[in-house]
């Protein structure tokens, strides 16, 4: 508890440093990451990995801003400008959809290819057991649960 | 008889001349033409019809055919025996066999005989004729007679069907006598009460057994009344009657002391009817006569008299064996008398014979270890069992049914053959009569001993009567040496050895219906009977409920005949045993072994070997690498079943780790996407 408790204090401490020290880049991210802090947040699934698939898209939209910002103007206004462009957020909150979308749909895909594979492995075995059975007539799986 | 009675006509019109017949023939052995549309009802018997018949290598020799046509077996050792024996006094058997009978479309039995010129001596018993007064009596009739029974015992075989009604005159002149046919039906069963000595007499006429050579000696000395009077002396009487009275006077009293014979035959004839079996003429005894020796004639030896009279139905009787004559033949009022322990008494103090008393009491007490829970049952072996030790020499009598021991196989052929009630012999072997009746014989014999192992064997049979092999079927061939094969499936056809079994069998597959069994209950038990190896293992194998155990239990009968006893091939049995073999192939699991065998049964089939056959369905080797296979290919279909059925218990919990992965591998993705866009952008600044 102490250490969960002292990870707060200091992820808090940092985030008022950074604040201090980064403020346009903090602005920039707290604005643009908002879809993967809410995927954090109502991720109910089993993995809980919901925030990973949404984020990676959302920062992969998001930090073409994110470098401009460090590297050509790092200035609040110029983050303000960013994080003012309607059309760059509805890249950036499309992207951060996608992977929520990406996340809701995999499951299934794995699930009906994995069941695909067992399918054909039970039809193998059935196959292989109706041979037995012309073989050798139904008193070979007699007695046989 | 009837056929005899019948034959006067025919018998008068052929006297003097040979019947020459005319029409189609059948060829016995190739040389005897036998004329089947030319019957000589004159020469019949009472289970066989006469025929003309000729020889083909000696043309114009008188001779005639007898066919076996009524159901009754024949005597056919006998025959083998008598097969050209020639002597003076007896009918010459020529030749035998079985012939294709074109009257009843079946398979008989076929005897060629000289033929008699003179015609039958006596056409019935009720007949009169002239009395034979002819002063050379004893050289030219009695003397020929005597030696035909003695080149006949020779032989050791009894004729046991002397009696006026069976010689012939051999010569229209009517000067000499042979005896007729003895084998063409059961010895002595078509004998008159009257030629029977007394205890044959009592039997019923299928239960008097082969009897002994003192039997034909007797029947010889009746016979000779008659034709010294011309008539039998006990016309009139009833059969019961005749018994009776030679019980109670002796034979010769009943049959000659009101008579007036030549005084020279008196001493013969006392000696031939003597009632002492001991004290009867034999053929030595009669061969010193006839060279002049001449003894004191024979006296009935007086039986033993109770002081006082033991009544029974009204009447007095001081001998045992009177009384038990009388008892046997009013059963259900002895049964009271005996139980009730009067009869014990009078012996005790009337007849004062102590140990025939404890003998009848023993005789009572062995009746309740038969019992059952049935009590008419126990009365009945106890009258039984009480009658044998009051007259030990007396045929065993039960209820109706009277025989000698060696008699009662003739009376279950008899009945069964009629299609008549066998209760009565099945009563008297499971409840040990025999035994009681052995029991008391006061002289041993080997024979008894047999008779005894025979018996108990009997009564193993009928206890495992629901098996085929066993039962009432195999207690009659078991009993009749000359029982021949009974089953239905046969009927056409002779078997009489188990030689014929097959070659029969194999003949008759060409008509049966392929899916009947060849193996009925009679065939089994006659050939059990008469197969002289063990065949047990083939017979608890062909009753078994399994169809395979069965199916191969007959195969395997087959299959050790075949072997032991020839033929070499039986194509028509061999296919017809083919086509029931199914259950065999089938109890091989493999079905490409089962294709296999059907394909290579038809080959086997047109070897027409049994054994061959049998030793490829039944292979050692193969049944073995079937049954391992077979496991192998068991424990196979079982994992793959356990496979299975994880697979599908498993599909639940695959489901979960499908949306777990698939959560996974899109959350890896997108940040992958991620990592690289960044790293893509990044470079775009630095470069």
């Amino acid at each position: 508890m102490g250490v969960g408790f002292s990870a707060k204090i200091g992820g808090v401490l940092l985030f008022a440093v950074g604040l201090f020290l980064f403020l346009p880049t903090v602005l920039y991210l707290v604005v643009t990451m908002l879809p993967t802090a809410v995927a954090l947040v109502v991720d109910r699934s089993a993995s809980r990995a919901g925030w990973l698939c949404v984020g990676g898209l959302n920062f992969a939209a998001g930090c073409p801003g994110l470098f401009e910002l460090w590297f050509e103007d790092g200035s609040l206004e110029h983050a303000t400008a960013m994080i003012s462009d309607v059309f760059a957020l509805m890249m950036i909150y499309g992207a951060a959809a996608l992977g929520w979308l990406i996340y809701m749909t995999t499951p299934q895909i794995i699930g009906t290819f994995m069941q695909m594979t067992s399918d054909r492995r039970i039809a193998r075995l059935k196959a292989q057991q109706k041979k037995l059975t012309e073989d050798w007539g139904p008193e070979v799986g007699h007695d046989v649960d | 008889m009837a056929a005899e009675k019948d034959s006067v006509k025919e018998g008068a019109a052929l006297a003097g001349m040979a019947a020459t017949g005319t029409g189609p023939t059948v060829a016995l052995k190739d040389r005897f033409d036998i004329f089947y549309e030319t019957p000589l009802p004159s020469l019949d018997t009472p289970n066989a019809t006469a025929y003309a018949a000729e020889d083909k290598r000696q043309k114009g020799r008188a001779l005639f055919a007898l066919v076996v046509t009524g159901k009754m077996p024949a005597r056919v050792q006998v025959m083998k025996h008598l097969r050209g024996v020639r002597t003076p006094g007896l009918m010459g058997l020529v030749e035998w066999g079985v012939v294709e009978w074109p009257p009843l479309d079946a398979v008989r039995v076929a005897l060629i005989y000289e033929q008699p010129l003179g015609g039958r001596v006596m056409t019935s018993l009720t007949e009169t004729i002239r009395p034979i007064t002819d002063q050379h009596f004893v050289k030219n009739i009695l003397r020929p007679l005597c030696v035909a029974l003695g080149e006949m015992h020779n032989h050791g075989v009894t004729h046991r069907a002397i009696r006026p009604t069976n010689m012939y005159w051999t010569d229209a002149s009517q000067s000499r006598i042979v005896l007729g046919d003895c084998t063409t039906g059961p010895a002595a069963m078509d004998q008159p009460v009257v030629c029977e000595p007394i205890e044959s007499a009592m039997c019923n006429p299928e239960g008097r057994g082969v009897g002994g050579y003192d039997d034909d000696f007797y029947a010889l000395g009746v016979t000779m009344v008659m034709l010294l009077v011309g008539r039998d002396p006990t016309a009139g009487l009833g059969e019961l009657e005749i018994v009776t009275r030679k019980l109670h006077h002796g034979s010769y009293p009943t049959l000659a002391s009101d008579l007036r014979l030549p005084l020279n035959m008196i001493e013969v004839l006392r000696g031939l009817l003597a009632d002492d079996v001991g004290q009867r003429w034999d053929f030595e005894q009669a061969d010193l006569w006839f060279n002049g020796r001449r003894m004191s004639p024979v006296q009935a030896r007086p039986f033993k008299r109770a002081q006082r009279a033991f009544v029974f139905m009204n009447q007095e009787y001081l001998a045992p064996r009177h009384l038990a004559h009388a008892m046997a033949n009013n059963w259900d009022r002895a049964i009271p008398v005996v139980l009730e322990g009067k009869l014990e008494i009078w012996l005790r103090r009337g007849l004062e014979d102590n140990q025939l008393a404890d003998q009848v009491a023993m005789g009572i007490r062995n009746a309740t270890a038969f019992g059952e829970g049935n009590t008419s049952a126990v009365k009945d072996v106890a009258l039984a069992n009480v009658l044998i030790v009051l007259d030990r020499d007396a045929p065993i009598r039960y209820r109706e049914l009277r025989a000698h021991l060696d008699g009662i196989g003739g009376v279950l052929s008899a009945q069964m053959i009629r299609g008549k009630d066998t209760r009565l012999v099945t009563d008297l072997i499971m409840r040990d009569i025999p035994k009681m009746w052995l029991g008391v014989r006061e002289k041993f014999s080997p024979e008894f001993v047999q008779l005894t192992s025979t018996y108990k064997e009997l009564r193993e049979h009928l206890q495992d009567g629901m098996r085929k092999g066993f039962g009432l079927e195999r207690c009659l061939y078991e009993m009749n040496d000359n029982q021949y094969c009974l089953s239905p499936l046969v009927s056409r056809e002779f078997v009489l050895e188990i030689r014929d079994v097959l070659p029969v069998l194999d003949k008759l597959a060409a008509r049966m219906d392929s899916k009947g069994n060849p193996l009925d209950r009679h065939m089994t038990a006659f050939i059990a009977a008469r197969f002289p190896k063990d065949i047990g293992p083939q017979l608890l194998a062909l009753n078994e409920d399994a169809p395979k155990r069965s199916t191969l239990g007959m195969l395997s009968l087959l299959a050790v005949l075949q072997w032991r006893l020839g033929p070499e091939a039986v194509h028509g049995l061999c296919g017809w045993v083919g086509g029931l073999i199914g259950p065999v192939i089938n109890s091989y699991q493999s079905r490409e072994r089962r294709r296999s065998l059907e394909q290579e049964v038809p080959r086997l089939v047109r070897k027409g070997s049994l054994p061959e056959l049998y030793n490829f369905v039944d292979d050692a080797d193969e049944r073995k690498a079937d049954f391992d296979e077979f496991q192998r290919a068991r424990a196979e279909w079982a994992m793959t079943q356990q496979q299975i059925h994880a697979m599908q218990a498993g599909k639940v919990g695959a489901d979960k780790n499908a949306e777990r992965n698939g959560q996974r591998v899109a959350a890896t993705g997108s940040v992958g996407v991620g990592i690289v866009t960044t790293v893509i952008v990044l470079m775009g600044y630095l470069l």
